[in-house]
C-alpha cells in the first residue's frame, strides 16, 4: 500500500510542466558546466605534464648538488570537473628545497593567471544542483500538503486505510525520487562527459567517491523537500508556503553563501605582511652576522677568481668552474656552516611565514565550518570533502611535503653533500684552475680590461665547449628516494571530515519529517 | 492606470512578500554595513602601516646616488566607496614598486605589487557590496513580486475583470510594474540607509555630499536593473499558465542571467586570447644572459678612481648594455600588462550579456572606482618612473665633479639630498567626462537588456488570449 502511494506520487509529478522544464534545464546546464569544466581539466592537465616533464629534466641536467631541488607535481584531480573548490583543477606543485620550506602547494598554471583574471569566478555542476534542483525540490513540496487540502483531494486521500504518517512519508519518498530523477540524469551526462575527457582517469576511489556524491546529493534534495514539505504542513495557504519558502531558500542559501564568506573575512584578524617582513629581516641578520663573524676568523684565499666563475644561468650562476683547490676548500667549509645555519634557520621563518599565513587558511577553514548551519552551503562543502578539492587536501600536500623535505635533507647529508666541493662546482678531479696566482697587470688597469683576461675568457670558453660536447658531469641521483605515497587524501580520511555536515543533514532530515509527521497527525483536511 | 498602480502598491505592501522581503534586504544591507565597518578599520590601520613603509624608503635616501637603485612604493588608496562597489579593490594589485632605473632579478623599474593582505584561497567568493546585494537578492526579490503578476490574475478570473474596464493592456502592464518598483525601491532605499547608518556609526565612511551622490546614482541604476527583472518576470509570468511554472522558468532564466552567463567568461576569455606566460621569468633569464655576456666581454663597472684615467670608457659601455636590455624589459612588461588586460576585457565584454554585470560595471564607472580607475594607476606609474629619471638626471648634472653614469650608483654625483625634495607621486584625476564616458556601454548595455525585457513583456502581454 505504501509503494503504491509513492507510486502515484512520483507518477503525478513526473507528468507536470515543472519537473519537465527543470529536467530540461538542468541537463544543458550539466551539459554546459562540465564540458567547460571539462576544457579547463585538459588545459591544466597538458600543464602538469609539462611542469613534470620540466622537473624531470631539471633533475636530470643537474650537476651540482645546489641544483637539485625535487619539485613534486600533482595532476589535478578530475571529479574537480564536479565541484571546483579552493584547490579547482589546478595541478599542483610543492618545491623542495634545502633552504626554505613552502607553505603550501602553489598551482601549476600553463599560463600566469593575471589578476585580473583572478575576480572572475568559475561555476560548477555542484552549485548548478545546488540553486536549480533545491529550487525545484521547493516548488514540488510547497503546496504537498496545503495545496492538497485546497483542491480538496486531500480528504479523498485519507479515506484510504492508510495510517496518516505512513501517507507523509509516501509523500516524502515519491518527492525524493522525483527529485533524484532529473540529478540523475545529471550527473549521468556529467560522468559521460568527464569519461571522454581524454586525461580524466577515474580510479576505483574515484567511483566510490561519485557514490557517495549521489548519496549525498539525494540527501541534499531530500532535505530541502522535506523542509519545505513541513512549511507546507504549518501554513495556513499555499500561497503563504511558498512565500515562507521561497524566502527560506534565499535566506540560507544564496543569501548565506554571500554573507558568511565576508563575515569569515573581516571576524579574523591577520597580522600584517610586515610582521614576517621584520621578523625575516631580523633573522637574516643574525645570519648574515655569524657568517660575517666566521668570514673574519676564516679569511677566503686572494687569488683572482679563487672560488671559480660562475657558469650557470640561474641566479645563483651555478655551477662554478675553474676555480683553485684552496679556494675550493675554503668554499666548501663556508657553505657547510653556511647550509647548517639555514638548517636551524628556516624552522623559524617558517613559524614567522606561517603566522601570517595561518589567519588566511583560518578564514577559509571558518567559512568550511560555519556553512554547516546551511544545507546549500554545507552540500558544497561536502562535495570539495568528495572531489579532494577543499582547504584541508591543500594543506596534507604540505604536511606531505614538509616529511618528504626530511627525507630528502637526510639523504644529502647521508650523501654529503653539504660539505663537498660537489655542492657548487662539478670540475673534474685535476681541473685546471683560470687563474692560479695573481697575474702581472701593468698599472692602474683592472683584471677585467686586461689582455689576460681575454686570454684566460678564452681558454674558458673553449673548455665549456669540451665540456658541452661530452655531455657534461651529471649527479648520479637513481637512488634519490622517490616522492612515494600519500600526497592526496584517501576516501576514508575525505569521509572523516564530511561526517559533521553529513550528521547535521541527516539529523535536520529526520527533525524536519518527525515535525511534519506530528503536523499532518493534528492536520485538518477541510 | 493609477487606479491598478495604487491598488497594486497597496496590496504588496499589505503582503506577506513585501514584509519579508524588506526583512531580508534589511538584514543583507545591515551585513553589508557590519562588514565593512570592520573592513574600513582594518584597511585604515593597513595603509597607515604601508604609508609609513613608503615614507620610510624616502627618507633612506641621502645622496643623489642613492636613487639610482632606491625602490619607492606607490598605492592607490581606497576611494571611500568601496562598499558600494568593490571596483576591484579586493583583487587588483594596489601597489606599484618604482624605481628609476631597474632592479635585479628581472622586475622591470615599475612592478605591480600587492601590499595589502588578500586571501587567494577566498577567491571563489565575492564580497558583500551593495551591487551584489543587487545583484542577487533585489533580483530574486522582483522573481518573487513579479513571477505570478498576471498569472495570478488569470488564475483567479480577475484579469478577464479588469480588462473589460477601458483599461489599455499597457496601461495594465505599466501600473503593475510601477507598483512593484516603488515596493522594490521603498525596501531598497530602507536598506541602503540600514547600512550608511551602519557604517558612519563605526565610522568607517563620512556621509559627504560624494558619498551620497554616489548613492543617489546607485539607486538609479538598481532601479533599472529592478525593473528589467520585473518586466522578465511579467512577460514569463504571462506566457507560463500556472504561477508554479512561471516560477521555475523564471528562476532557470534568473540562474542562466546571472550566474551562468558570468561564469563562462573566464573560459571564453582564456580559449579568446592566450595569456602572457612567465614573463617575469623571462625577463629573469635575459638579465642572467646579459650578466654572462658582460663577465664574457669584461664589461665589469671598476672602481671610480681607476675608471675616471680612460674617461669611463667600460662605464659607458656597460650602461650602454644594460640600457638597452633593461628598456626591452620594460617594454616586454608593458605589452604583457596589455595582453592581460585585453584577456580580461574580452570576459568584461560577456560578462555584459548578464544585466548584473552590467549594472556593476555602469556603476563602477559612475563612481569612478573599477578597472578605468586602475588603468590610470598604472600609466601614472609609469609616469613616475619618468619624473623620478628625470629628476635623477637634472640634480646629477649639476654636480660637476659626477662622471654622469646614473645607471651605476658609484659614478653618480654623491652630493647631498634631502628627502623632502624627492617629488612623490601624484595620481591624477580624471575629468567626470572621462569617467561618465567609460560608463556609457555598460549602461548602454543595460537600457538595451531592459528594452529587450519592455518589448518581451509588452509583446507577451498584447497578444495574449486571457479569455481562458
Amino acid at each position: 500500500m505504501f509503494w503504491r502511494f509513492v507510486r502515484k506520487e512520483l507518477l503525478t509529478n513526473i507528468r507536470t510542466l515543472r519537473l519537465a522544464v527543470a529536467l530540461v534545464f538542468t541537463v544543458l546546464l550539466a551539459v554546459l558546466t562540465t564540458v567547460t569544466g571539462s576544457i579547463d581539466f585538459e588545459r591544466n592537465h597538458a600543464a602538469y605534464r609539462q611542469r613534470a616533464r620540466r622537473a624531470e629534466a631539471e633533475l636530470e641536467r643537474a650537476t651540482v648538488y645546489a641544483q637539485v631541488s625535487p619539485v613534486v607535481v600533482l595532476p589535478p584531480q578530475p571529479l574537480s570537473i564536479l565541484s571546483r573548490g579552493v584547490m579547482q583543477s589546478f595541478a599542483r606543485q610543492y618545491g623542495i628545497t634545502v633552504d626554505g620550506i613552502s607553505i603550501y602547494a602553489s598551482p601549476v598554471t600553463s599560463n600566469y593567471d593575471s589578476q585580473f583574471m583572478k575576480t572572475l569566478v568559475q561555476i560548477d555542476f555542484t552549485t548548478v544542483v545546488g540553486l536549480l534542483l533545491s529550487f525545484l525540490a521547493v516548488v514540488l513540496a510547497f503546496d504537498g500538503i496545503c495545496g492538497e487540502r485546497e483542491a480538496g483531494t486531500l480528504k479523498l486521500l485519507l479515506t484510504n486505510p492508510v495510517a496518516r504518517g505512513e501517507l507523509v512519508l509516501a509523500k516524502l519518498a515519491g518527492g525524493i525520487l522525483t527529485l533524484a530523477l532529473p540529478f540523475a540524469v545529471g550527473l549521468g551526462i556529467s560522468l559521460l562527459i568527464v569519461l571522454v575527457t581524454p586525461h580524466a582517469a577515474l580510479s576505483g576511489g574515484d567511483w566510490l567517491r561519485v557514490g557517495v556524491y549521489f548519496a549525498l546529493s539525494v540527501l541534499y534534495l531530500g532535505l530541502v523537500y522535506s523542509l519545505s514539505l513541513m512549511v507546507s504542513t504549518y501554513a495556513r495557504s499555499s500561497d503563504t508556503a511558498l512565500i515562507l519558502c521561497l524566502f527560506a531558500w534565499l535566506a540560507s542559501g544564496v543569501g548565506y553563501l554571500s554573507a558568511l564568506p565576508s563575515v569569515g573575512r573581516y571576524a579574523i584578524d591577520t597580522p600584517p605582511n610586515q610582521q614576517y617582513q621584520q621578523r625575516r629581516q631580523e633573522l637574516y641578520a643574525e645570519h648574515r652576522e655569524l657568517l660575517r663573524a666566521w668570514d673574519e676568523q676564516h679569511p677566503a684565499p686572494q687569488v683572482p677568481m679563487a672560488l671559480g666563475l660562475p657558469r650557470g644561468t640561474d641566479g645563483r650562476g651555478l655551477p662554478r668552474r675553474y676555480g683553485t683547490a684552496a679556494g675550493y676548500d675554503w668554499l666548501a667549509r663556508r657553505e657547510a656552516y653556511r647550509l647548517g645555519l639555514l638548517l636551524d634557520l628556516e624552522p623559524r621563518l617558517y613559524e614567522a611565514r606561517w603566522a601570517v599565513w595561518k589567519p588566511l587558511a583560518d578564514q577559509g577553514y571558518a567559512v568550511d565550518a560555519w556553512s554547516i548551519l546551511s544545507p546549500m552551503a554545507s552540500y558544497q562543502v561536502l562535495s570539495h570533502y568528495l572531489t579532494r578539492t577543499s582547504l584541508v587536501d591543500l594543506f596534507h600536500v604540505s604536511a606531505r611535503g614538509q616529511d618528504y623535505r626530511e627525507t630528502f635533507v637526510g639523504y644529502l647529508q647521508g650523501r654529503g653533500a653539504f660539505s663537498s666541493w660537489r655542492w657548487f662546482t662539478d670540475d673534474a678531479p685535476g681541473q685546471e684552475p683560470m687563474f692560479a696566482a695573481a697575474p702581472d697587470l701593468p698599472e692602474g688597469v683592472a683584471l677585467q680590461a686586461s689582455p689576460q683576461w681575454q686570454e684566460r675568457m678564452a681558454w674558458v670558453e673553449e673548455q665549456d665547449r669540451r665540456l658541452a660536447a661530452s655531455g657534461g658531469r651529471h649527479l648520479d641521483l637513481t637512488d634519490l628516494p622517490p616522492p612515494g605515497e600519500g600526497w592526496q587524501r584517501t576516501w576514508a580520511e575525505s569521509l572523516q571530515s564530511m561526517v559533521p555536515g553529513l550528521a547535521v543533514l541527516i539529523l535536520a532530515l529526520g527533525l524536519s519529517v518527525l515535525a511534519t509527521v506530528a503536523g499532518f497527525l493534528r492536520y485538518d483536511p477541510t | 492606470m493609477r487606479r491598478i498602480f495604487t491598488r497594486q502598491v497597496r496590496d504588496n505592501f499589505l503582503s506577506l512578500r513585501f514584509q519579508l522581503g524588506l526583512a531580508t534586504i534589511l538584514l543583507f544591507f545591515a551585513v553589508n554595513g557590519a562588514v565593512y565597518s570592520w573592513r574600513g578599520d582594518q584597511v585604515v590601520e593597513e595603509d597607515a602601516r604601508i604609508a609609513a613603509d613608503a615614507e620610510s624608503r624616502y627618507e633612506e635616501v641621502e645622496v643623489v646616488a642613492d636613487l639610482c637603485e632606491a625602490r619607492f612604493a606607490v598605492t592607490s588608496s581606497p576611494r571611500g566607496t568601496e562598499f558600494i562597489a568593490e571596483g576591484g579593490f579586493n583583487w587588483y594589485h594596489d601597489a606599484l614598486l618604482v624605481t628609476a632605473w631597474w632592479t635585479r632579478g628581472g622586475g622591470g623599474s615599475v612592478r605591480l605589487e600587492s601590499l595589502r593582505t588578500t586571501n587567494n584561497w577566498m577567491r571563489r567568493f565575492e564580497l558583500l557590496d551593495w551591487t551584489v546585494i543587487v545583484r542577487y537578492v533585489v533580483s530574486f526579490l522582483c522573481v518573487v513580486l513579479a513571477y505570478n503578476a498576471v498569472s495570478a490574475e488569470v488564475e483567479s478570473g480577475t484579469l478577464r475583470l479588469v480588462l473589460a474596464n477601458p483599461v489599455s493592456r499597457a496601461a495594465f502592464l505599466g501600473g503593475k510594474l510601477f507598483a512593484h518598483l516603488l515596493t522594490l525601491m521603498v525596501g531598497l532605499v530602507a536598506g541602503m540607509a540600514v547600512s550608511l547608518l551602519i557604517l558612519s556609526a563605526g565610522e568607517a565612511v563620512h556621509l559627504d555630499a560624494a558619498v551620497l551622490g554616489s548613492a543617489v546614482l546607485f539607486l538609479v541604476g538598481a532601479a533599472v536593473y529592478a525593473s528589467l527583472f520585473l518586466l522578465v518576470g511579467t512577460g514569463i509570468s504571462v506566457l507560463a499558465r500556472t504561477s508554479a511554472t512561471s516560477l521555475v522558468f523564471l528562476i532557470t532564466a534568473w540562474t542562466l542571467l546571472v550566474v551562468v552567463v558570468p561564469h563562462t567568461a573566464y573560459l571564453v576569455a582564456t580559449r579568446t586570447v592566450p595569456s602572457t606566460g612567465q614573463t617575469s621569468r623571462q625577463l629573469w633569464e635575459r638579465e642572467m644572459a646579459l650578466n654572462q655576456a658582460l663577465i664574457r666581454e669584461g664589461l665589469l663597472p671598476r672602481a671610480p678612481a681607476q675608471a675616471r684615467l680612460d674617461d669611463y670608457a667600460i662605464e659607458r659601455r656597460f650602461e650602454a648594455r644594460v640600457t638597452e636590455v633593461c628598456d626591452e624589459g620594460d617594454q616586454a612588461l608593458r605589452e604583457a600588462y596589455r595582453r592581460d588586460r585585453r584577456q580580461y576585457g574580452v570576459a568584461r565584454t560577456i560578462h555584459l550579456l548578464s544585466p548584473g554585470y552590467a549594472f556593476q560595471y555602469a556603476v563602477e564607472a559612475l563612481l569612478g572606482t573599477g578597472l578605468a580607475r586602475f588603468e590610470r594607476f598604472y600609466e601614472d606609474g609609469w609616469r613616475y618612473r619618468d619624473q623620478l629619471r628625470a629628476f635623477l638626471r637634472e640634480r646629477d648634472a649639476a654636480d660637476p665633479d659626477s662622471p654622469h653614469i646614473t645607471t651605476l650608483r658609484a659614478f653618480t654625483s654623491q652630493a647631498a639630498l634631502r628627502p623632502a625634495e624627492i617629488p612623490r607621486f601624484q595620481p591624477s584625476e580624471p575629468p567626470l567626462a572621462d569617467s561618465l564616458a567609460a560608463g556609457t556601454g555598460p549602461l548602454a548595455a543595460l537600457i538595451l537588456e531592459a528594452g529587450l525585457a519592455l518589448l518581451f513583456a509588452v509583446v507577451a502581454f498584447q497578444r495574449a488570449d486571457v479569455s481562458s
